[in-house]
């Protein structure tokens, strides 16, 4: 799988410098030449080959703009001038880079050097043809890291394989906050498809790439794939953090959306237009127009579920594809979900609604007829009074409804009733 | 977030030396005999807490095991680090080495008389992983720190007294070489010592600072993300990262309209101003009214705009105010989607206590649809009932429960044109549409004259416009002229439709209300104003053109056919929750 780098130039230079016996601390090669001006490196020179005890750790210093990072070398060995030798591999960046991903390259060059130098003194006794070599390599590390990401860098007979290790630690965090989400339905970006091969991926992913289709959960794309959901979860943890992927709610047409201020690109961005009607259009030949998408938009609220919406427009009617348009809108950001979150209060909430003869009934009871005196049928009683034990503890006000439809496997509609009759729950829509 | 270590470093004539830092327990001994346990016994789990219970102030404060790196780094080491080259002075400092990133503004005062120097660096230790926006916050410390130093040594000799006494310990105390001992010898002895210890606590705890300097220097400072954090201490999981780039953004969107709310008692608010500032803070605080806009405030205290603008935006900073929308009956109020209502929720516990008899999951679920608090009660009830709703209301708003939905309005004619699919016309791209998506920032400038028309519409005026039909100049006629009589009317109307696109021309003319000479005027003026591109709520377009909102909404309703209306939050004042 081919790493896209983001900028072309993120390595700006790679100098390796040493302190030399009588000359002190000079730059011996830097890759492009020039780069580093003189009085720059006399500016950071304290830094680069820096006291004795802060050898063998990874310094980096920003100065003018410039963020330099290495990894000095102290090597004590009365062979040497002054009994010592000190030298150090620096890679050069912008000062707002990341750099923690290049530390691992770093390491792993500027031990390969330290081998070089132990075993046949390299860096110590350097004449033409070493400086060649040194150039040489300086050079393809650079370019190579900067327009692919890695490098496979050979040198007389050794090979150093050498990769930027991405940062993943701030999204990571985000993911695992998000909990529990085999309700949530995964979406595939536009780069997924665009940027990489389908062969080029990992088994799970191969299996379970044609089930998603942006509408349907985790689990039930488990089921079809015939993969455990725990497998499931994971490859999905990784197609978010890399980028390709993102949750969305599982579609249903009792689903609730409402705009954001982003809304008003759809009407200003030609570009976002061009997105719009490409993938909320029903068929190709019959196209939708941006007026009918921005208004089914603008009227999702929160009073109205999808269901009522259609009713209300009949997109079909116009060209559209409410089940495309409603996840193009979640992709974009143009609008976003509500959810639902039922929280259990103590207080009875039909009071002024009890039966005639004033029986207060404190708990949930399983009469014929619910506290509001209206009777309801003994079979959605009965199938709602097994859920009814389950639920219960969930009615936090941390789980949404699709959570706990899912986990208690009934349906919206049912659970939805079942909340109205329960006078100890609210539902909170937020 | 909050520092590992505070270091003070000198340089000058005489040489470079690390003065002091704090903390500066001293772990080396503990951590020898612990590995001696180590050995002696495979399976005892050693726990790093252990080592630091000497010191029983830190034990409230988490240090990370990274702490100890700095301490087995020597002072000398340290010093050679910080005591920079004069090149670099006067400039942000980063250095990072393994795990602890240093931040620092080296502050140097050179004295061509004698050709001497004083170099001085407040270096703050932080974790690596710390992000930039925490990192350009405690350079900006440093820098103040030092600058203030200086002052005080130009105007008394300050610093270097200060660095006499400190020396003056590191010398008797040499052939000890605890430095631990050392350093609270220093502490006892020197004030300086002591600010950077009081530095140091109040950035671990609640990231506002208030010290003084040699009893005469105020330095005032805060680290916007750590005390927004403390504000959304309730909230469990997922506490926003508040970025200072979000809280400028919401500043400069200020408008005269908008209103403040306090979120902490007016008592506590005098530690975050310096003394120069409190005259300003108090006048504000006198006319402070969350019913209010900052227009009437500014009037009712004879500040400025511009003042009450700053202060408003300063409060905002150390995370005592946040920006709403004056309360009124027809604000409308929703649950912020991120609210922690939960039955486990400290706020459920807190409401109770300041609304005897009320439960705040009840209350605020009449606010799961959008309504406003003219909806929930009718004047018909007890009054006492309306101001109660109101103060419930403010309660929510000052802890983020609840968000405020603005309505904005979009000109989309719908019209049939057989090659253009897009529904939309030209006439709508007066600016460049690459410009317009950059454009979702705000207004330019909150000071400039609140008749000044929004940033879209002054673009279309200064690029001279290759089609005709893109709106150059402002169509609507003066409603006071007296020479215009109603027989002109036609002719009044056919003007006004000619500053539309062909196009919209059509649709315009099939709405009934178009015939009327007020209605499409009032509609013509308020499209040439850039009011209808979904960037501006009703209650901008009421403030900015004098109108009451039965009269917009009059219009709009007339206008229906060819204007898209949706409610959603106000990007910019919303301080970018989710």
């Amino acid at each position: 799988m081919k790493n896209t780098p983001e900028n072309n130039e993120v390595i700006k230079c790679i100098f390796l410098c040493e302190f030399h016996a009588t000359a002190g601390t000079k730059i011996v090669d830097q890759s492009p030449k020039n780069f580093i001006s003189k009085e720059m490196f006399d500016k950071a020179s304290n830094y680069v080959i820096p006291k004795v005890q802060l050898a063998y750790c990874f310094i980096s210093i920003s100065l003018n703009d410039l963020k330099i990072l290495g990894y000095p070398i102290r090597i004590d060995n009365k062979s040497y001038v002054r009994n010592a030798f000190y030298f150090n591999l620096c890679f050069v960046f912008d000062n707002g880079t990341r750099t923690f991903c290049y530390e691992s390259i770093i390491k792993k060059c500027t031990e390969y050097l330290l081998s070089l130098e132990l075993s046949s003194k390299f860096l110590s006794k350097l004449d033409e043809t070493k400086l060649k070599r040194l150039e040489l390599m300086l050079d393809k590390i650079r370019t190579d890291i900067n327009n692919y990401g890695n490098c496979m860098l050979r040198d007389e007979n050794n090979i150093l394989p050498l990769c930027v290790v991405p940062y993943y630690e701030d999204k990571l965090i985000e993911i695992n906050e998000m909990g529990e989400f085999s309700h949530k339905a995964p979406v595939l970006l536009d780069c997924f498809f665009e940027n990489f091969t389908l062969s080029s991926w990992d088994l799970t992913t191969k299996m379970i790439v044609p089930f998603i289709n942006g509408f349907r959960h985790i689990d039930r794309i488990a089921q079809l794939a015939d993969v455990s959901v725990t497998i499931v979860l994971q490859c999905v943890k990784h197609l978010v953090l890399l980028g390709v992927a993102v949750l969305v709610p599982a579609f249903q047409y009792s689903n609730i959306y409402r705009p954001t201020p982003k809304l008003k690109l759809l009407a200003k961005s030609p570009e976002v237009q061009e997105r719009a009607i490409a993938k909320c259009s029903k068929s190709e030949l019959k196209k939708a127009k941006v007026r009918d998408i921005l208004m089914l938009f603008a009227s999702m609220t929160h009073g109205a579920t999808l269901g009522e919406l259609c009713v209300r427009f009949n997109p079909a009617k116009k060209n559209i594809d409410e089940r495309n348009t409603v996840l193009f809108g979640l992709v974009e950001q143009l609008i976003r979900p509500i959810f639902k979150y039922p929280v259990v209060v103590n207080k009875n909430l039909f009071v002024g609604y009890e039966d005639m003869n004033g029986n207060h009934q404190q708990q949930h009871s399983l009469m014929d007829m619910n506290s509001c005196g209206i009777p309801i049928s003994n079979a959605s009683k009965r199938s709602s009074f097994d859920n009814v034990k389950v639920a219960k503890n969930s009615f936090t006000g941390l789980k949404t409804l699709d959570e706990i439809c899912m986990r208690t496997a009934s349906s919206t509609r049912q659970l939805e009733e079942q909340l109205a009759c329960d006078k100890h729950v609210i539902v909170l829509l937020k | 977030m909050h520092p590992l270590s505070i270091i003070l470093v000198k340089s000058d004539s005489k040489g470079d030396r690390l003065l002091f830092r704090y903390p500066f327990v001293q772990l080396k001994e503990d951590n020898e005999t612990n590995k001696l346990d180590k050995k002696k016994n495979p399976y005892s789990i050693s726990l790093l807490e252990e080592q630091k219970d000497n010191n029983n102030q830190l034990r409230q404060l988490s240090i990370d095991p990274a702490a100890t790196n700095i301490q087995l780094e020597s002072d000398e080491v340290l010093s050679s680090l910080f005591a920079c080259k004069l090149e670099l002075a006067n400039q942000k400092f980063e250095l990072k080495i393994n795990d602890i990133r240093f931040v620092s503004h080296p502050a140097l005062m050179e004295n061509k008389n004698s050709n001497s120097f004083i170099l001085i660096n407040i270096v703050f230790a932080l974790q690596a992983q710390c992000s930039y926006s925490i990192v350009k916050c405690y350079y900006e410390l440093s820098k103040r720190l030092g600058l203030g130093l200086l002052y005080e040594e130009r105007r008394a000799n300050y610093l270097t007294k200060e660095m006499k006494t400190m020396l003056k310990v590191h010398e008797d105390t040499i052939y000890d070489h605890k430095s631990e001992r050392i350093f609270d010898t220093i502490l006892q002895k020197s004030s300086l010592a002591q600010c950077l210890k009081q530095l140091y606590f109040d950035l671990c705890t609640s990231g506002l600072i208030n010290v003084v300097l040699n009893e005469s220097v105020t330095l005032c400072f805060c680290l916007p993300q750590k005390a927004w954090m403390a504000r959304f201490s309730e909230r469990k999981t997922k506490t926003p990262f508040i970025d200072p780039d979000v809280i400028d953004r919401a500043i400069i969107s200020l408008k005269p309209y908008h209103g403040f709310l306090l979120l902490v008692d007016p008592s506590e608010l005098l530690d975050c101003v310096p003394p120069s500032g409190a005259k300003v803070l108090l006048q504000l605080i006198e006319s402070y009214n969350p019913l209010k806009s900052l227009q009437s405030m500014s009037n009712d205290s004879d500040l400025s705009l511009d003042q009450v603008f700053q202060m408003v935006g300063h409060l905002v900073y150390w995370a005592k105010a946040t920006i709403i929308y004056p309360l009124c009956e027809t604000n409308v109020y929703v649950i912020s989607p991120d609210a922690p209502i939960h039955v486990n929720s400290p706020l459920v516990e807190k409401f109770a206590n300041k609304f005897p008899g009320m439960s705040l999951i009840e209350v605020i679920s009449d606010f799961s649809l959008p309504t406003s608090i003219g909806h929930l009660t009718t004047p018909l009830q007890h009054p006492a009932r309306q101001g109660r709703l109101a103060q419930m209301v403010l309660w929510m708003l000052q802890h983020h429960l609840l968000m405020q939905l603005h309505t904005y309005v979009q000109f989309m004619p719908s019209y049939e044109k057989p090659n253009d699919t897009s529904g939309l016309s030209l006439s709508d791209f007066g600016t460049s549409p690459k410009q317009s998506i950059n454009t979702m920032s705000p207004e330019k400038s909150p000071m400039s004259d609140p008749l000044d028309v929004p940033n879209s519409t002054s673009n279309a005026r200064q690029i001279p416009s290759s089609s005709q039909k893109s709106i150059c100049s402002n169509f609507s006629v003066d409603d006071n002229d007296d020479s215009m009589n109603s027989l002109d009317d036609d002719e009044k109307i056919k003007e006004l439709l000619n500053s539309f696109d062909e196009c919209d021309r059509q649709a315009i003319l099939k709405v009934p209300a178009s015939s009327n000479f007020e209605d499409l005027n009032l509609m013509v003026r308020l499209k040439q104003s850039g009011y209808f591109q979904g960037e501006h709520h009703l209650e901008e377009i009421m403030f900015y053109e004098n109108l009451r909102r039965s009269q917009l909404l009059q219009l709009l309703d007339k206008f229906r056919d060819v204007l898209i209306l949706y409610e959603t939050e106000d990007a910019a004042s919303c301080l970018g929750f989710k």
